[in-house]
């Protein structure tokens, strides 16, 4: 099932001032990205050494999700999806470790971890899993 | 080899006749102390290492030989209270030469005990031995020297001492009299008995003081010690419900954090009371409003405080000695478990609506979820650290050392999560009930932590034993607590 990505219009436009080369690089590795989130329904990525990660996963599989995992150590395009991650989460430093993971629910960007607790919290997670279809009940 | 058993006998029985209450050796031996001090003993006679001790009994024994009527104890202290023409008489083979002087301290063991002693002490010297000779300084002096030679005890000052010896006048006349008529000696069957048994006794009250001067040792070493460290956290900012001093090694992130920690407390207690008021006035939900509002902005208030210490010093919020014992009890991450706090409610709120109980109880659902996840992740932290050092083949113990603190940099995440998820739980709550719950809700939160830390306080300042027989168990004692145990045991000496 693929899933909706159109928000993601706005962030190429506002990356197009990177320059020819750059720009190009971001489309192919935003592509990438896109693709990558269409598959399912939960996709996380992450490092396959970093506790957070592990604790998100750990999260979602509580709940009786089977999200998407891509371990961008481990990945062929691991650097060029962890680049477009950054720019699209905004974040300055391109190896911040706070950038990593990532979630996102039905093709649309949820957030880092915080984010996650916090809509998991505010009771607005288990709709948008019920909503993509990774949680039934 | 008598005489300066005479000395060493007269310090010793000044200092524990109060505690033994023995009336006879406490006459004697203080006008013995002043009668002798009077013409010093040569130098070799004055024992410097303090270490032996001799005999009141052995005294008595020189006395009785001399041809002293030992039978009136009240006989005793005018023979030796005389001056120098007295004891010339009692040791006639001593030259009569100066003593060397030791650096004068006014410091006896006895002195320190309490004042109370020596209020005793020249009570009865002043009503019963007016005819002491103690008028010169240089006496005083000797006296205080052999008890510092005696017991090396450098301790608070003898008070009741110098008071003592200049209430005392002394007419010597009848004194002189009563000791030419002694001669020859006495002895029988009775006297020897007494002699034995007056040994008997000096031995044990040695012994006594021994160990009575021991404990004092230790008790002033570890009140030096807590004054130290109560001292260095007042520097710093002593915080409330009964948490610990500082240790040794505290950073300044860490102690700016217990600062401004203390000072939150002292805030959180004000908000309590204005909600209580509150709440209790019946003010309308506008006002509460307001009133709720200012106590989750101090709420924020703590995590944003947390969120700087963390950067500086993760390890001092984890430990959590900023907490009070009972609250660190149950700590969680470097703070108190979201899910708690819906606990704490659960038995607390009444009167909520259907979709409220949901509400609460998706809450504490979700909250339960999210430290479950963050649990494991540290957990796998752990381990990665566990695979980090505890390898058994190290080529490089830099690089070793390196990605080790790579991974314990991590803790910082881990806390900033905790303390997210106790934001928005929080928040949640505010949002799930209404003012005036929310208000009620706050206030039964607020007040049982306050319990709790209040708790803590009577748990570490409960009632125990003396200081020195609770060497032996683990104790985490208030300072207040030791002082008035130390009293105790002075006290009771």
């Amino acid at each position: 099932m693929q899933y909706q990505t159109e928000s993601w219009g706005s962030y190429k436009m506002s990356n197009i001032g990177f320059g020819g080369d750059v720009g190009l690089a971001a489309d192919t590795s935003l592509l990438r990205l896109e693709s990558l989130v269409a598959e399912s329904a939960v996709v996380i990525f992450s490092v396959s050494t970093c506790c957070m990660c592990h604790a998100v996963k750990g999260l979602f599989r509580g709940m009786g999700v089977s999200p998407a995992v891509h371990e961008l150590d481990l990945h062929p395009y691991g650097g060029d999806i962890q680049r477009a991650l950054i720019r699209l989460l905004g974040c300055s430093g391109a190896s911040s470790p706070g950038a990593l993971p990532v979630v996102f629910i039905g093709g649309k960007l949820v957030g880092a971890m915080d984010r996650v607790m916090a809509s998991h919290i505010n009771g607005s997670l288990v709709p948008l899993l019920k909503d993509a279809g990774a949680l039934w009940l | 080899m008598d005489n300066h058993r005479v000395i060493r006998e007269m310090d010793n029985h000044r200092v524990i006749s109060e505690a033994t209450n023995h009336n006879d050796n406490h006459h004697l031996s203080y006008s013995l102390l002043h009668g002798l001090s009077n013409n010093p003993p040569p130098p070799g006679f004055i024992n410097q290492d303090g270490s032996s001790c001799f005999d009141y009994g052995e005294l008595e024994e020189a006395m009785v030989l001399q041809g002293v009527n030992s039978s009136s104890h009240e006989a005793k202290p005018r023979l030796f209270a005389g001056g120098g023409a007295t004891t010339l008489e009692m040791f006639p083979s001593w030259p009569i030469r100066t003593h060397k002087s030791l650096p004068t301290e006014s410091s006896k063991s006895g002195g320190e005990s309490s004042d109370s002693e020596s209020a005793n002490f020249s009570g009865k010297a002043e009503s019963q031995l007016p005819e002491s000779p103690m008028s010169s300084k240089q006496n005083h002096h000797l006296m205080l020297q052999h008890h510092h030679s005696n017991n090396m005890a450098n301790s608070t000052s003898a008070s009741g001492l110098p008071s003592t010896s200049r209430t005392l006048a002394p007419p010597k006349a009848s004194e002189d009299k009563r000791k030419a008529t002694t001669s020859g000696k006495l002895l029988d069957a009775k006297t020897l008995r007494r002699l034995a048994q007056n040994r008997e006794a000096a031995r044990k009250s040695r012994l006594r003081k021994k160990a009575y001067v021991q404990q004092l040792e230790s008790s002033r070493i570890k009140l030096s010690q807590l004054e130290q460290e109560l001292q260095r956290a007042r520097s710093q900012g002593m915080f409330m419900g009964g948490c610990g001093p500082p240790g040794p090694n505290i950073t300044s992130g860490a102690a700016m954090f217990d600062m401004e920690y203390g000072r939150w407390l002292e805030d959180e207690n004000r908000h309590m009371s204005e909600i209580r008021t509150g709440l209790q006035a019946h003010l309308s939900d506008n006002d509460l409003r307001l009133i709720v509002d200012g106590y989750i902005a101090h709420f924020d208030e703590v995590f944003r405080l947390k969120a700087v210490a963390a950067k500086a010093d993760v390890f001092h919020l984890i430990i959590g000695t900023w907490m009070s014992p009972a609250e660190r009890c149950f700590i969680w991450m470097a703070g108190f478990r979201p899910s708690d706090f819906i606990k704490i409610l659960v038995s607390q709120m009444d009167l909520l609506t259907e979709q409220q109980l949901m509400g609460i109880y998706s809450l504490q659902h979700s909250s339960q979820q999210a430290e479950e996840a963050l649990s494991q992740g540290l957990e796998q932290l752990q381990q990665s650290l566990i695979d980090t050092l505890a390898a058994s083949q190290v080529i490089d113990g830099m690089q070793q050392m390196a990605v080790a603190l790579g991974k314990v940099s991590n803790l910082e995440g881990f806390i900033r999560q905790a303390d997210n998820l106790r934001q928005q739980t929080v928040h949640q709550l505010r949002r799930i009930l209404t003012v005036r719950q929310a208000a009620r809700c706050f206030l039964v939160i607020g007040e049982y932590y306050g319990r709790l830390r209040a708790l803590s306080s009577l748990w570490l300042s409960r009632p125990r034993e003396t200081l020195i027989s609770d060497e032996t168990s683990c104790q985490t004692t208030t300072d207040l607590q030791m002082v008035q145990s130390s009293r105790n045991q002075f006290s009771n000496f």
